[in-house]
């Protein structure tokens, strides 16, 4: 049983991969060249070996040092998150540039490290660390998270207590910290904090989406372990006035329409391609104005354009390609063209035509696009489908896990995996606004490769560790009769 | 509980998930499958383009190749005048300098560009520039400062005439739009235009093509018409006509040469003309091809077919003498003169060398209304020639059955029936070919740019139509037209040295306000050379000479006629069938001894046999009028 998710797992990245380096190939062979392939067959390298360390080291391991792990990976993005913040300030080019000595703006953020040749996107291992901190702290500290009758009340009382006593034997300072930490530990508070701060800093960061995603696994991981449901009721409810607000927002309270302008004015005498034309100057409604100062206007009519019907959107930034190239509704238009092309099974590997710089990202974030023209939909479905099984079969592994810590891990690990997919081809249809999120093993980018990987290696390392405890057990105690699931039930019952 | 709850939360994350990922594979259907065939269209839409190719306009060329329509290398020149900004009165006023176009019609192209429906980023500011000038201005353009960018000049070429004036009515010239507008132009534009290939490709965004996706067409160019027409011949025809035109000052004049046996035309000149490389100073009367569209009253030069028509019928022979009233003759009420000339009794052969009007108008009332207009239905009057050449007028031949009791004296003189210069030839073939009409045509055979003669001229083929069945009547007729180029006759200024020409003069006074005019004429020559093997049939009419110079065809037309012939059979390298200045043996026995060519013609000295003239007492039938 342990054996064959691992196989299934283990079968899955390499299906997954292999898909990712021929359409990689098929994507930038015909632009770029072979460099990027090189680039990325080295970045598979380098994480076939670390699936294989980590699958053999024990994983309670990293748990024990996630603290350590996560300040390591926070200060790398932390300081991507500075100097983005510092631009958005309007801070003097003569003090931003020297500090920005490791970082690069690309498409108006800055998101990677740039160390030589490699590009490393520290969100990509923060999240890692994250859940490794996470899977950790609930599965020691978290005794309340699950108990009830626990009131603010309470929680004052025994404060207090802890506080006198303390008082007694240490200096004031000191014993309100030893309180806090005393009381506190043990309930979601903590986590809460930490995960806010790293999300925070991600989105400081100018990367809205990612932020998102880690948002979702901590909700995930916070979900699965227990915590008790009426912590959620803030999220839902945020979730609750979110979700209509904004198709309400696009709808009524709608931006200048460009329908009327027809692309024909515009099309130039030699090559069909559009021309530049002066986007028409409505005045934008109340809420987008609102919107406008709070996101500022790039982000705002990205995201506002993003949910209308793509076709009459497209015509509208289409137009304004000239001014702002790679722009996200042009984009978007680009990659439901590719995929409008494709139909059931596509136009055929390499023929592509959408991949000649017309789809900007085309090798990352918009590979799907290119899978769905060259290979059609039975090649996005399956690809749906590998992500499914991936993601049901970390599920699976958690299942499987000797402990509480294994647990949250695929959890953790497997949701990561499932709301990237879903989050990359969600926005490559134009199901939500357009931002740069990878795909799990198929886009092009070393970190994400190697993000990813270092979440397998962690899953294998889960399975292995419970294959052996269960062996282990089995040996101590009859061989022939093992009572199924019997470690998982040992560790819930931990709470004294 | 608490033990199994982790797996019933990890149930609820893993079906939101499945949820998720359900949605994105119907949102895929949606895009992929259902809306493929809009979204496929407008992704082809941007990635494919395509370019036009145009092959070469098809060459007119004679008989041997000589061009005398071709193409040649020129500029178009484009601009985009939206991009052109502040430079926009600058450099258009620039290319108005330099190209010689009016302001407003530059503005006119110019507005193109800012018209509010369907405006073109791209206008043309003029096609087929003179290579040279095109360059220069390239040079010019390209120091310019602030660069101008929105200028484009792109090869092309354009429609050239090198002997200019020369056919140019038959040869016609092309409209705008690259369309024959007249002429051979347009009666042959579909072999002579090219073919446009259009080439689908695709791009990339940044417009270069991505390699082997073209779906490329080559261009054909037109196919090369070869005509009939001898460049030399026709030279030598225009240039006499040119003289004649000088000295006797017509309104206009052509001449039409065709070989007699083959129905080919050689030579079709007209005047006025015009010269199509110069469109600017073209009017449309100059362009008007007269020879097809012009009937005129033939005169006497009709003669010649009645005559025949009797011969064959056998009502006379050369030697039956009628008697010609001493120049007056009245029938049905009305008179008929023969000019002045008073004439006893004549021989067939002596009415035809003096053109008396009475003996023929006699002659063809003993043929009768019905034989005379089976005649000259036969011989091709009021029917269409059918040379391929456009618009051609059917001229003016009433039916029998309204005919009045005067037709049959009229017609046969050539009054009050129109006859275009083609059909007087086609007629005089018939006589000059044995009495066999062939079809005329000018279309020798048309190539294809690569030279291979996929089409000869199918008229050709045509069953031959024998006009007249008595070969006697043929030799006779043309012993008689030898007469009126010897002394005696009404055209001894038409003979060429060494050959014998039969042919025969026409006066015809031309009707003016329903009258016929007493000072208006149109003199005509038409015959053939040699008598007895004809080389040719050629015709000159000069239509209103001046009548204080001279206007008898035989002063006007034959002295033309005979300096034509001359070079032509020259060229031919027809052998004289006499010697210098003996009589043919065998010959008509006028009395002619010496027929001396006239090459030199005195204005103001009377013909030294006036033509017979038809009386202006004679009232044209309203309907014959043209």
């Amino acid at each position: 049983m342990y054996r064959f998710s691992r196989t299934i797992l283990l079968a899955l990245v390499f299906l997954l991969v292999t898909a990712g380096l021929l359409m990689l190939y098929s994507t930038t062979y015909a632009t770029r060249g072979t460099s990027q392939l090189n680039l990325q067959l080295g970045w598979v390298g380098i994480t076939i070996v670390a699936i294989l360390v980590l699958w053999k080291t024990d994983y309670h391991l990293f748990c024990k040092y996630s603290v350590l792990f996560l300040c390591l990976a926070w200060i790398p993005l932390a300081y991507l998150a500075g100097i983005h913040f510092l631009d958005m300030l309007h801070c003097p080019q003569g003090i931003l540039h020297p500090l920005a000595f490791l970082t690069k703006k690309v498409n108006g953020a800055y998101r990677w490290l740039e160390l030589g040749p490699i590009r490393i996107q520290p969100s990509e291992f923060v999240k890692v660390c994250l859940i490794l901190f996470l899977a950790q702290y609930f599965s020691r500290n978290a005794r309340h998270i699950t108990q009830g009758g626990r009131g603010i009340w309470v929680w004052l009382t025994s404060f207090r207590e802890t506080l006198e006593s303390a008082r007694a034997s240490m200096r004031p300072l000191t014993a309100w910290a030893f309180a806090l930490h005393k009381t506190l530990r043990h309930g979601v508070l903590l986590p809460i904090a930490v995960s806010v701060a790293v999300a925070g800093t991600i989105l400081l960061g100018g990367s809205l989406s990612v932020a998102t995603i880690t948002a979702g696994v901590v909700i995930a991981i916070t979900f699965v372990a227990g915590v008790r449901l009426r912590w959620f009721i803030p999220v839902i409810l945020i979730l609750a006035v979110a979700l209509p607000v904004v198709p309400v927002t696009v709808f009524f309270f709608s931006l200048p329409d460009h329908r009327n302008e027809t692309p024909a004015a515009h099309a130039s005498a030699g090559y069909g391609r559009p021309a530049a034309a002066p986007l028409a100057q409505e005045p934008p409604g109340t809420l987008v104005k609102i919107a406008t100062s709070v996101l500022g206007e790039a982000r705002t009519k990205r995201f506002l354009y993003s949910w209308r019907d793509p076709e009459s959107q497209a015509k509208t930034v289409v137009l304004d390609t000239g001014k702002k190239e790679g722009g996200g509704g042009y984009q978007l238009w680009m990659s439901i063209l590719a995929l409008g092309s494709g139909d059931w099974t596509g136009l055929g590997f390499t023929e592509s035509r959408m991949k000649k710089f017309y789809l900007p990202e085309a090798h990352t974030d918009f590979i799907v696009a290119v899978i769905g023209e060259e290979l059609g939909l039975v090649a996005v479905l399956l690809l749906i489908a590998a992500y499914t099984v991936l993601v049901g079969t970390c599920f699976w592994m958690a299942t499987q896990a000797a402990d509480k810590e294994g647990v949250l891990l695929c959890t953790g690990i497997g949701a990561s995996f499932g709301l990237h997919a879903f989050f990359n081809i969600a926005v490559v249809s134009g199901f939500i606004p357009t931002t740069g999120i990878t795909a799990p093993f198929v886009s092009y980018g070393g970190s994400n490769v190697l993000a990813s990987g270092i979440g397998i290696g962690l899953l294998l390392s889960v399975s292995r560790h419970a294959e052996r405890l269960r062996l282990e057990r089995a040996a101590q105690q009859q061989p022939c009769c093992v009572v199924p699931n019997a470690t998982p039930q040992r560790l819930f019952s931990e709470n004294p | 509980m608490n033990q199994d709850i982790y797996k019933i939360r990890l149930s609820v994350v893993a079906l939101l998930i499945l949820l998720g990922f359900g949605l994105l594979a119907a949102r895929m259907y949606q895009i992929q499958v259902l809306r493929h065939d809009t979204l496929f269209a407008k992704a082809k839409a941007q990635y494919t383009s395509s370019s036009t190719e145009k092959g070469n306009r098809g060459q007119i060329c004679d008989i041997h190749g000589n061009l005398l329509a071709g193409n040649i290398a020129g500029r178009d020149i484009y601009a985009e005048p939206k991009k052109l900004g502040a430079q926009l009165p600058f450099v258009t006023g620039y290319l108005c300098r330099k190209l010689n176009i009016p302001r407003a019609e530059m503005a006119e192209k110019i507005s193109q560009a800012f018209r509010p429906q369907n405006p073109r980023v791209e206008v043309v500011i003029a096609r087929g520039v003179d290579l040279r000038l095109a360059e220069e201005m390239a040079e010019e353009v390209a120091k310019m400062r602030p660069p101008v960018r929105a200028l484009r000049f792109e090869e092309s070429t354009r429609r050239h005439y090198p002997k200019d004036s020369l056919m140019a009515n038959t040869l016609g010239f092309i409209g705008g739009g690259g369309k024959g507008e007249s002429g051979v132009e347009k009666a042959f534009d579909e072999e002579l235009q090219p073919t446009t290939s259009r080439s689908r490709f695709l791009i990339d965004r940044k417009g270069s093509q991505i390699p082997f996706t073209e779906n490329r067409m080559t261009p054909r160019n037109g196919n090369n018409v070869y005509l009939t027409i001898d460049e030399v011949i026709q030279q030598a025809v225009e240039e006499e006509l040119k003289a004649m035109v000088d000295k006797f000052h017509p309104t206009s004049a052509y001449a039409v040469m065709a070989n007699p046996k083959t129905g080919a035309i050689l030579a079709l000149a007209q005047i006025p003309t015009y010269n199509p490389n110069d469109r600017k100073t073209m009017r449309p009367d100059e362009f008007r091809n007269r020879i097809l569209e012009d009937a005129f009253e033939p005169g006497s030069i009709m003669k010649g077919v009645t005559i025949t028509g009797a011969l064959d019928w056998g009502l006379v022979t050369l030697e039956t003498p009628i008697d010609c009233h001493n120049g007056m003759w009245f029938y049905a009420g009305k008179s008929l003169r023969d000019s002045g000339h008073r004439y006893g009794t004549l021989k067939v052969r002596n009415i035809v060398q003096v053109s008396s009007n009475i003996g023929t108008a006699k002659i063809a009332l003993q043929l009768g209304n019905k034989r005379l207009y089976d005649l000259l239905d036969r011989f091709g009057f009021g029917k269409r020639t059918g040379l391929s050449l456009g618009t051609e007028s059917p001229g003016i031949f009433r039916p029998l059955k309204k005919w009045d009791g005067l037709s049959v004296t009229r017609f046969a003189i050539g009054q009050g029936i129109a006859v275009t210069p083609l059909q007087m030839v086609q007629a005089y073939c018939a006589i000059a070919n044995g009495g066999v009409m062939p079809q005329l045509h000018v279309l020798d055979r048309i190539e294809d740019s690569e030279a291979h003669t996929f089409a000869v001229n199918d008229q050709r083929n045509k069953p031959k139509r024998t006009v007249v069945t008595n070969y006697r009547a043929i030799t006779d007729i043309t012993s008689a037209l030898e007469l009126v180029t010897h002394e005696g006759g009404t055209a001894p200024k038409a003979a060429v040295k060494g050959y014998e020409v039969a042919g025969k003069t026409g006066t015809a006074q031309k009707v003016v306000g329903g009258q016929y005019s007493n000072s208006a004429y149109t003199a005509s020559f038409i015959g053939f050379v040699p008598a007895e093997n004809p080389a040719f049939v050629l015709l000159v009419v000069a239509d209103e000479p001046d009548k204080r110079i001279a206007y008898y065809g035989g002063t006007v037309a034959a002295p033309t006629f005979s300096r034509i012939a001359e070079k032509t059979l020259r060229y031919m390298m027809i052998a004289p069938a006499k010697p210098d200045g003996e009589p043919a043996p065998g010959a008509a026995p006028a009395p002619p001894p010496n027929s001396a060519p006239a090459t030199t013609v005195t204005p103001s000295a009377p013909a030294s046999s006036p033509e017979p003239e038809p009386h202006a007492d004679f009232t044209p039938d309203p309907a014959s009028v043209p």
